[in-house]
């Protein structure tokens, strides 16, 4: 930790990894230093493969201020070496930190983390090339395992948000739907009404004429009131098909709905999905509590025969958090025979259990053990990135994470 | 100048052919990967130093569209050429 590694200790380092002599191996780590000095300086550009790429980079002059004095002074051009790794050291170098992606903040998000970490700096994105963080540099072990509970806490906050959102994203949709629908129909009416107007005019006045006790404000009980023209005919037809259309597309809406609360008009409720899939969720609620422990544990069979949650027992550590809650809309479909193509409709919540892995355990086991299904095996997988699942050892923390529907 | 090149340069150099110094180039980095691995930093004479730096996590900011990312922490490779060499630069 900390060593300064210098030339002759990599060499034999090297020699003993190659299992040469000494001397050749001091003479092969001096030439492959050597040349990439020398050739950066004569031609400005050495890539090594594997290694990385050196650069020479020009500096223009540029003017400064001394913070001191505030004096404005020149600083000359000058040329700078750029040492850009290759993606497989860089990948290599960072594989404590793999894991982690970029994680997409709200402001509340960002304001809060602020507040929780002073020192957290705002970059715009253009300039990738970040100084390191000097108070970081030095310890980097200690640092690293202080760092690490943010991101993931932050990982978790974020899914749950995204969750969140995705629903409102749904409702809102549906209900846009149902307005330009009902829009549509008024401005179809109306079309057909201004078009059929002076017929229905006509035919009003015709009514008039014979009966003289129907009024204007009504048109279609005129035209319904004198079948006998054809062009009465005509309008009519014209105006049960709209009707019809109205109330087909009124009752398609709830009828995915299990009950219906009131027709078309209510726009919060929220409506049919997109997908044609049967699978639709009538109550996305539960969903968006994927915290395990408001699930009343003490009567599980209850829960199940009641509503559509299956809840699957799982050997409880010392507290209680960790019960697993698949939310399903279908009750009696047996989680054992889920077909390959359900299995993409799950997404990850957040962290169940940790789980170490026992000697010939794999993943289809655990996922056996934990979702009741074999199948959802490639979700543990995504969950533990940084884990090779082909060369697993016993003992092996695998991290669990929470399933819920989509 | 290219791998190619410097693999040629360097075989020549060492009187072995290429394919034993694109050999060696490969073994040479994955020991200084275990160096990086344990921490350690590589100083050479003449050339620089090489070392793991840790970059902590930021928020960074897309100015054209306002949208914040927290980008995780991570480990780094840094170069810094001795000042020998930097002063050949002038």
């Amino acid at each position: 930790m900390d060593n300064k590694i210098n030339f002759s200790q990599l060499s034999e380092m090297f020699a003993q990894e190659v299992g040469i002599s000494k001397n050749m191996s001091e003479q092969f780590v001096k030439s492959f230093f050597d040349i990439i000095t020398e050739k950066v300086l004569s031609e400005g550009l050495v890539k090594v493969k594997g290694f990385g790429t050196f650069k020479l980079v020009k500096m223009d002059d540029r003017e400064s201020v001394n913070v001191n004095t505030g004096e404005r002074f020149v600083i000359e051009g000058h040329s700078k070496i750029s040492f850009i790794p290759d993606p497989d050291l860089k990948e290599a170098v960072n594989r404590p930190f793999s894991a982690f992606g970029n994680v997409i903040l709200t402001d509340e998000q960002a304001g809060e983390l602020m507040k929780l970490n002073p020192g957290l700096k705002e970059v715009a994105e253009q300039q990738p090339d970040q100084s390191a963080d000097d108070s970081d540099s030095a310890p980097v072990e200690t640092s690293a395992v202080h760092k690490q509970p943010v991101v993931t806490i932050s990982n978790y906050r974020n899914s749950e948000y995204y969750k969140e959102s995705r629903r409102k994203k749904k409702r809102k949709d549906a209900s846009r739907k149902i307005v330009k629908w009902l829009l549509l129909l008024v401005l179809i009416a109306g079309i057909a009404i201004y078009a059929l107007w002076p017929v229905v005019a006509v035919d009003i006045m015709d009514s008039i004429c014979k009966n003289g006790s129907s009024t204007v404000s009504s048109p279609v009980y005129v035209s319904n009131g004198s079948k006998g023209t054809d062009t009465a005919f005509a309008v009519d037809s014209v105006k049960t098909d709209s009707i019809l259309d109205m109330v087909e597309i009124t009752q398609d809406e709830p009828v995915s709905e299990p009950e219906p609360e009131s027709v078309s008009e209510t726009e919060s409720e929220p409506v049919s999905e997109p997908e044609p899939e049967p699978v639709s969720e009538p109550e996305p609620e539960p969903v968006s509590e994927p915290e395990p422990e408001p699930v009343s544990e003490p009567e599980p069979e209850t829960v199940v025969k009641k509503e559509p949650v299956i809840e699957i027992p799982v050997q409880k550590p010392a507290d209680a958090m960790a019960s697993f809650v698949l939310v399903d809309s279908d009750s009696k479909r047996d989680l054992s025979d889920i077909s390959i193509a359900d299995t993409v409709n799950y997404m990850i919540g957040g962290l169940l259990t940790v789980h170490v892995m026992e000697s010939g355990e794999t993943l289809t086991k655990i996922a056996q053990k934990y979702y009741g299904t074999k199948k959802l095996w490639p979700y543990i997988a995504a969950y533990n990135k940084s884990l090779d699942f082909n060369r697993i050892n016993a003992g092996t923390k695998v991290n669990i994470p929470i399933l819920c529907n989509r | 100048m290219n791998n190619k090149q410097f693999l040629s340069e360097l075989s020549a150099r060492c009187r072995i052919d290429e394919k034993k110094a694109s050999d060696g180039v490969q073994t040479l980095v994955s020991v200084m990967e275990k160096v990086f691995d344990s921490g350690d930093t590589i100083s050479i004479s003449g050339f620089g130093v090489l070392e793991v730096k840790k970059k902590g996590e930021r928020v960074s900011v897309n100015p054209v569209t306002g949208v914040r990312m927290l980008v995780p922490p991570k480990l780094a490779i840094s170069y810094k050429p001795s000042s020998l060499l930097k002063d050949k630069l002038k």
